[in-house]
């Protein structure tokens, strides 16, 4: 056996390598299969192109497994294994290095997406006969683009040229934890989901079927990738908070964004696709967001692993590049050539060829057009801090007007106004989707704009200017709260129309509800050490930076009311739910003894056994539940102490009313590393709550670079979170950070206990008929203990996770802040010893030590903060500053999203103009057809509604 | 000549039920490979992972994989060229595609926002008197798409009618052929659903039990169906 494997494993990179080019070709045969199948529509050639996208799922696993095989058996000759792993690595670790670097992370991803593939065929089976052979055409066309990339980019079966070493060189430290091992997939798990709805919204496209068909069978996959977008983002968060060691949880880091985008509008997307179920309208807004979704997917992970943009997250990066470009151009232009193909449908106009040529035609010909009259505007003499939002106003406008023109043109006489969408009332749950799309929308652009700032600003001004997340913090907040704001608001509007009678209802307890919250807030918030309002510095001089910090400081009180807003809403809901159903006799179902066990099992009982249409409606209702509890825990950031503290062992220190006492320091030795303990004990009011050893760590590899293992009390009010600096070995004097962070806790709970079982809720499969109600039942409880089991287990795992595990290259060293008049000075320049892109307030390495000493001098001397900051600027260049300065060109980064939210509102109301107009068109127009068969007609109608599930 | 042709008669038949048998064998075949393989592959590389190596079981599962992408591109390619069969519902499935059905569409989402109404009533956020004018709207529009569909079903039922009736007559059935069936019977159909004598639940015209409640329906039409098959 032994032997037969030395002569097979003396080609295996070969084999290797061979396979991926293997899952090209295989891929290619699908696709051509599949594209066959669409031509010609025979029931064979689909299902020939069905064995061949397993064959091609399988062949892919073969990969896989044999990558897997290669790191098990240390192949050093594979570069890509020894560059991420060694002998001494645990297994599992030794698996987690399959998506640890670039290379594997790529063949990890298009493992994912085959997974995917695999479960969407077999769910389509028999389904969908029409849509089958373009979905399955424009996963292949994925998958080989994948393909292509490893194959001559950045193959993970590629030798090293200097032959087999004798060790590895490891995974990054920072990678080798708990987190690290779940984060990654789950976040793929929803990056790659999105391909599957894409592959939908493509080949409604191409058959032209966009009708509700493609949004009611991909509606699951997007709230199964949205709600793994969601997980992957707070295990993202948790992984940052346990292992960065700076006391928080998310840096707006460009890696962070690339993943929050695409959750951003997957969001918007589940909302919208709900009314063109409902009214058949914002077709081109559902396809073009299912595109953007997929689309920002791939935009990320270009941005993050080019190298074009740097980031904490750069593990590994290499020239794929420009491959990413060319396939992000790729897919703009075919979307945007079959979403103009479409445009007749998209617009309910019975479609024509020439119009259809017309839509292409004038589409690509305003593009074409627009390119050298972008360039004479460019070279025109306006300010330039218009300039761009100019041109991208031209440009939007331009290419609206030529298609509307076109359109109106030929399709003048065509009778549409029947077909035209419109809606009964504004004050209806439409209208605040609307709303709730464009709010999403605001937020992803401001985030878009700001992520890519770096690359504007070079190609502006030369200077590659980073963003910090200051910049983010002040003006996302507004954003935020408001969308917190409408997400209450739209839940308390029904469908079709909301009465002013019944409006005035429903807004009552919970405006009462907010009313109460601000004032008690107001009130009693600083006695119990949660101040209602906290004045920061303002990130700008001048009059905008006061108008965002004086804004900014209510964000306490406005965070906390509306989340006790939400929650009023929230629960009124369910009382009116279990009020309509007493009326109907439908609660005594239920039985009674699930509410006698505390309520809570009554309650997963009776949602599980709603009727599909209202389980995800109150499945979504909570959702927001768990937004909102994620909410309060964001909102508990206003209120973080941060303070710093040298003692000798025995000593204590007081802060936020706990009390620290530092007991002893001791050493532990193993077999790479000395670990230096501070035991602290914690106590309030003079009872013990915890007693934590936050370490360093000095591994025998790296003598000079200790590393900081942080100590975490996780409680419900407040996290005690402690990293120890140093500790002088004849003294034994260690100099603590300790940061009081309250409420963090709140996110984790709303993430797991109550977001993922609402989305669990919301996607619960439809129970089949001849299915009894009781199976129904038991089949709900048992994935709610699943469910909540899972979370019981994500929420225990903060222990295992803590155990130290290994060495952090380059968070070696600690951060020394004394007061926070340093913090803000800290905190709004960039450390410039390479390290990407962390503020001085975050950065641990030595240049940032000496930069914060000589700062620390200034202030000494007296010297105002932005004086500071400016001679900082003058010193290292605009790129050292932590926010954009308000100045020139750089006020496009603002200027731009705020421009952009300004035209969506102003498109919002427009097109409410337009569907009004519609309505009031309809209004008077009498029911065609007489009268005469009513009665037939009426039973059959009452007949089908009953048979319908509400 | 003559003999030839019944010769000829009598050989297709048992070719085509040879076919029928081998195509049977091939999705048994099929059905067994699809669930032994991945089976037996997981069995084997478990018990190779714990007798000698995780590596080793590593290898068998990956060698399981290949089979099967040789196995499933065999299959591809045997479906395409036309010498697998396939499943016995595709065809079928296949040949019964239909294309976008604006009407069917349109009347679903009336239907839906019914529903939506109802459910907002019962949730009182709607009030009577704009739940009343709002439901008359969405009835009327409801009520014109099923006319609609009617009319544009009538034509093709009645051909549908007439094939049914020649073909009948061909093979010489023709005592249902000689009485055919009269048009207002097709053209009410609403009438001829039954209601339950216990819950008033309307049922299919052939329900032999009420679908909700469960008890028997009194069964007027099973001897007619009776009737027709003799």
């Amino acid at each position: 056996m032994s032997s037969l494997l030395h002569i097979f494993g003396s080609t295996f990179p070969a084999f290797g390598a061979s396979l991926l080019l293997g899952v090209m070709v295989v891929a290619s045969y699908t696709f051509a299969v599949s594209l066959a199948a669409g031509a010609n529509r025979r029931a064979r050639t689909l299902q020939a192109a069905r064995f061949g996208a397993y064959g091609t799922v399988a062949l892919i696993g073969v990969s896989v497994l044999c990558l897997a095989y290669a790191f098990v058996s240390h192949d050093f000759r594979i570069r890509y294994v020894a560059h991420y792993s060694d002998r001494s690595m645990p297994i599992q670790y030794l698996l987690t290095a399959l998506w640890g670097g670039q290379d594997g992370s790529l063949l990890w991803w298009l493992f994912l997406l085959s997974v995917y593939i695999g479960a969407c065929v077999k769910w389509l089976g028999k389904r969908h006969l029409e849509l089958q052979p373009y979905i399955l055409a424009t996963l292949m066309a994925i998958v080989l683009f994948f393909c292509v990339l490893m194959a001559f980019a950045a193959n993970p079966f590629a030798t090293s040229v200097a032959g087999a070493r004798s060790d590895g060189e490891g995974l990054n430290p920072l990678l080798q934890n708990y987190w690290m091992v779940i984060h990654p997939p789950c976040l793929y798990t929803g990056f790659v989901g999105c391909s599957v709805p894409f592959a939908f919204a493509v080949a409604a496209l191409v058959t032209g079927r966009l009708d509700q068909e493609w949004i009611v069978a991909c509606r699951k996959w997007l709230l199964f990738a949205w709600m793994f977008l969601g997980i992957g983002n707070t295990l993202g968060m948790l992984w940052a908070y346990e292992e960065l060691g700076w006391g928080g949880y998310w840096g707006w880091d460009p890696v962070e964004n690339a993943a929050f985008m695409p959750f951003l509008t997957a969001s918007a997307c589940v909302h919208s696709m709900m009314i063109q179920e409902r009214r058949g309208m914002l077709k081109v807004w559902n396809v073009f967001l299912v595109s953007l979704t997929f689309f920002l997917t791939i935009f990320g992970t270009f941005l993050t692993r080019s190298g074009m943009i740097a980031s904490v997250h750069s593990f590994a990066q290499s020239s794929i590049g420009t491959y990413f470009a060319v396939f992000l151009l790729l897919l703009v232009t075919f979307a945007a050539t079959l979403l103009m193909w479409r445009w007749p449908e998209l617009r309910d106009i019975k479609p024509e060829r020439r119009l259809r040529w017309a839509a292409v035609a004038a589409g690509w010909l305003v593009i074409g057009t627009l390119l050298p009259g972008l360039y004479f505007l460019w070279h025109t003499s306006l300010p330039i801090a218009w300039r761009v939002p100019l041109i991208a106003l031209v440009a939007g406008v331009a290419v609206f007007v030529a298609l509307e023109i076109v359109f109106r043109r030929m399709t003048h006489g065509l009778d549409v106004r029947a077909r035209r969408p419109h809606i009964e009332s504004i004050f209806s749950r439409e209208f605040t989707f609307v709303l709730n799309n464009w709010i999403l929308c605001s937020i992803l652009f401001f985030i878009l704009v700001a992520t890519t700032f770096p690359l504007i600003s070079e190609a502006l001004t030369g200077d590659k200017v980073t963003v910090g997340p200051q910049f983010y913090k002040a003006w996302l907040q507004p954003l935020g709260l408001l969308l917190i704001f409408l997400m209450g608001i739209g839940t308390l509007f029904g469908w079709k129309k909301t009465s002013p009678d019944a409006l005035k209802r429903v807004f009552r307890a919970p405006a009462i509800a907010f009313g109460s919250a601000v004032v008690i807030h107001l009130a009693a918030g600083r006695a119990l050490g949660f101040p209602a309002v906290i004045y920061s510095d303002p990130i700008y001089p001048g009059a905008l930076g006061t108008v965002l910090s004086t804004f900014n400081a209510f964000t306490p009180v406005l965070g906390f009311s509306l989340c006790v807003f939400n929650a009023a809403v929230i629960v009124q809901e369910f009382v009116l739910l279990f009020r309509a159903r007493a009326r109907t006799g439908a609660s005594a179902r239920t039985p009674a003894i699930l509410w006698w066990l505390g309520g809570v099992p009554g309650l997963v009982y009776t949602l599980f056994s709603l009727t599909p249409q209202s389980r995800r409606r109150y499945g979504g209702y909570i959702v927001h539940l768990g937004i909102v509890v994620m909410f309060v825990g964001f909102t508990g950031q206003s209120w973080n102490v941060d303070k710093e503290a040298s003692l000798s062992p025995g000593q204590s220190y007081e802060v936020a009313g706990y009390k620290l006492t530092y007991v002893r320091e001791h050493m532990e030795l193993d077999n790479n590393k000395r670990m230096i303990f501070a035991e602290v004990d914690v106590a309030k009011h003079g009872v013990p709550l915890a007693h934590l050893s936050p370490a360093k760590f000095i591994y025998k590899k790296q003598p000079d670079s200790p590393t900081t293992e942080v100590a975490i009390e996780h409680r419900f009010g407040d996290d005690i979170y402690v990293i120890v600096g140093s500790i002088n070995p004849q003294s034994k004097v260690a100099a603590f950070q300790i940061h009081i962070n309250p409420l963090v806790t709140w996110i984790w709970l709303g993430c797991f206990f109550i977001l993922i079982p609402g989305s669990i809720l919301c996607m619960w499969p439809q129970i089949e008929l001849g299915e009894s109600r009781v199976w129904a039942g038991a089949r709900g409880v048992a994935a709610t203990a699943a469910s909540v089991l899972l979370g019981i287990m994500l929420a225990a795992t903060p222990a295992a996770g803590q155990q130290p595990m290994g060495a952090t290259d380059d968070m070696h060293g600690t951060v020394r802040i004394d007061n926070d008049a340093e913090r803000a000075v800290f905190s709004s320049v960039n450390c410039t010893c390479g390290c990407a892109r962390l503020d001085l307030a975050t950065c641990s390495c030595g240049t940032a030590e000496a930069a914060r000493e000589r700062i620390r001098d200034k202030m000494r001397a007296g010297e105002t903060r932005d004086q500071i900051v400016a001679e900082y600027a003058k010193q290292f260049g605009k790129d050292a500053l932590a926010v954009p300065p308000n100045t020139g060109l750089y006020r496009i980064i603002y200027a731009v999203p705020v421009i952009g939210i300004a035209l969506g509102a102003f498109g919002l109301a427009r097109m409410l103009r337009r569907w009004r107009k519609n309505d009031d068109d309809d209004d008077p127009k009498p029911p065609p057809g007489g009268q005469p068969p009513k009665d037939a007609y009426d039973a059959r109608l009452d007949d089908e509604l009953k048979g319908l599930d509400g | 000549m003559a003999e030839r042709k019944t010769r000829k008669a009598r050989a297709v038949p048992s070719a085509k039920v040879r076919a029928r048998e081998s195509d049977e064998a091939e999705r048994s075949l099929g059905r067994v490979v699809a669930l032994g393989l991945p089976a037996l592959t997981v069995v084997a590389a478990v018990v190779v992972g714990v007798v000698a190596s995780l590596g080793s079981g590593l290898l068998v599962l990956a060698s399981g994989a290949l089979l099967g992408t040789i196995a499933l591109l065999w299959a591809s390619v045997r479906t395409l060229s036309g010498d697998a069969p396939l499943p016995v519902d595709l065809e079928a499935l296949a040949a019964r595609r239909h294309g976008v059905d604006d009407l069917a569409e349109q009347k679903t989402r009336v239907l839906r926002a019914l529903k939506d109404l109802e459910t907002e009533h019962s949730l009182g956020k709607i009030d009577d008197a704009d739940y009343a004018s709002i439901v008359t709207r969405y009835r009327d529009e409801a009520k014109a798409v099923m006319r609609q569909m009617d009319l544009e079903v009538a034509p093709l039922r009645e051909a549908a009618e007439r094939v049914a009736r020649e073909y009948l007559e061909k093979r010489g059935v023709a005592a249902i052929a000689g009485e055919p069936v009269a048009p207002g019977e097709t053209a009410a159909p609403v009438d001829a659903r039954p209601t339950c004598a216990s819950c008033q639940t309307s049922n299919d015209p052939d329900a032999a039990f009420c679908k909700k409640c469960g008890s028997a329906m009194k069964s007027a039409s099973p001897g007619e169906t009776t009737d027709a098959a003799k």
